[in-house]
């Protein structure tokens, strides 16, 4: 599973159309799919999302109708994602669409799937993991700007899932990345902020050395409770 | 005694399925190599694959890949740097088992995403790199291919003394435990299959679960210390 599998990963619910704009309009908002890259052909993006071809042409004529994708003719023709206006991203970002309920939620969701991965982790790490974990939080430490922070932020996250052991574990936090990067990216923005996540990740190393389930486990559901705490007072901030 | 006997030919099937699946790759790197030998190869630019090199390739790969009853997914990872005319690239001809049919995965067509999962930071890609040797790495959670629990096994191919890529054999560790299971449950003691790092990857009792260290445990001290990826332990 990659971020793209899971952006077209197949629709579940009934309601159709406006779900398949829903998903790409997030992504295309948050940067997930970025200006100029080419979506798959409406063939394909039938397949994937589990939906008829009638609807992914509707889901496209609306996306296109907001300025979100252009369709180009010809060999190279496709559907493209437009250059998006700062303005216009900020208006329409998760973090401003989404309730606050949506935003707690999504954080107890995220501290379940990532504690307990830590829980595990912590008695399943070798040393040669654990210095691949500081190489990662360093990484962290030193991103200068808000998408790159939060790029590395969910190496870190997605490589501290996996030394769980579990499959299925790493790719749920795979799937809540494709919601939880857009949404840190923005607070990201704030380099005090980031400083005290970096330091919170950084006394996560020791519990794991030492082996620690319990506490590391705890320490990391402090950790996302910290980050979603940060997305509500945000939303408070700018509503 | 007939235990003895057991455990020696689950030993020896453990060394069979390394020596297999170390020799395809072996190979097929070859074959890669050979290829790509009309290219010239431009120190650390790495290679993209032309659409004839690719459709040989892809022939060798499915090839090995039908020969070998308990492998996954078989294929040929690279890395471009980013240059004046094009941005960096992820190449990753790859091909798995679907019941009965072998599948390509479109990896290499969201480039965006490999961007940001990147290869490179997986020691199946890092060591071949640095060391130019072959490298196994596992048992270990793929998120970037098979999403599975495995055992990656790479070869680093070489053109012209470059290093351009790794040929990477993926062994699903439930594959494996079918493979493995039958010689464990004859075995009367508790045998535990290991890697390298004292990593459970299967067992004939319950108490050693996959991807558990043996560090914690009160026999962590009679562990022979061995650089096998496979090892076999009996308690």
């Amino acid at each position: 599973m990659t971020a793209h599998t899971i952006i077209f990963a197949p629709i579940e619910q009934a309601t159709r159309s406006e779900q398949v704009v829903g998903r790409l309009e997030n992504a295309i908002i948050s940067g997930l799919l970025k200006s100029n890259e080419q979506l798959p052909n409406e063939a394909d993006l039938a397949r994937l999302m589990g939906v008829s071809p009638i609807t992914v042409r509707e889901a496209l004529n609306t996306l296109r109708v907001k300025g979100l994708i252009d369709t180009r003719r010809g060999r190279n023709g496709g559907s493209f994602i437009c250059e998006i206006s700062p303005d216009l991203l900020l208006e329409q970002h998760p973090l401003r669409q989404a309730s606050s309920d949506y935003l707690a939620d999504l954080g107890e969701y995220h501290s379940a799937i990532l504690g307990h991965s830590v829980y595990l982790a912590a008695q399943r790490t070798t040393t040669q993991d654990l210095s691949k974990m500081r190489e990662l939080i360093n990484l962290f430490a030193q991103a200068t700007q808000p998408d790159t922070r939060a790029q590395t932020d969910m190496r870190c996250l997605l490589t501290l899932a996996s030394f769980a052991q579990s499959s299925r574990l790493a790719n749920q936090e795979l799937s809540i990345q494709a919601e939880w990067a857009p949404l840190v990216a923005i607070l990201y923005q704030d380099t005090d902020f980031h400083t005290d996540v970096v330091e919170q990740y950084q006394q996560l190393l020791p519990l794991l050395d030492q082996a620690d389930e319990t506490q590391a486990a705890l320490h990391t559901k402090k950790i996302i409770s910290m980050l979603t705490d940060q997305m509500l007072e945000y939303k408070l901030s700018i509503a | 005694m007939k235990t003895e006997l057991y455990i020696e030919q689950l030993q020896m099937l453990l060394e069979q399925v390394i020596s297999e699946t170390t020799s395809t790759a072996q190979q097929l790197a070859q074959q890669t190599s050979h290829i790509l030998s009309r290219r010239i190869i431009d120190p650390g630019r790495g290679i993209k694959l032309s659409t004839e090199e690719r459709q040989a390739l892809q022939y060798e790969i499915k090839a090995a890949l039908g020969k070998s009853t308990y492998t996954h997914g078989i294929g040929f990872a690279g890395y471009t740097p980013e240059n004046q005319e094009e941005k960096d690239y992820w190449t990753l001809e790859w091909w798995f088992k679907k019941g009965d049919e072998l599948q390509q995965a479109k990896l290499e067509n969201y480039q965006n995403a490999q961007r940001f999962l990147d290869f490179r930071s997986f020691d199946w890609f890092q060591q071949p790199a640095c060391s130019k040797q072959p490298y196994i790495q596992g048992p270990y959670v793929d998120y970037i291919c098979n999403g599975a629990y495995t055992i990656t096994t790479a070869y680093p191919v070489m053109v012209q003394s470059q290093f351009v890529g790794v040929i990477a054999i993926d062994l699903l560790v439930s594959s494996l435990e079918k493979v493995f299971l039958p010689g464990l449950r004859k075995i009367k003691q508790a045998a535990v299959i290991i890697n390298d790092t004292a990593r459970v990857i299967t067992s004939n009792t319950k108490g050693f679960r996959t991807g558990t260290l043996l560090r914690h445990t009160p026999m962590a001290s009679t562990i022979v210390r061995s650089s096998q990826p496979l090892q076999l332990l009996v308690l």
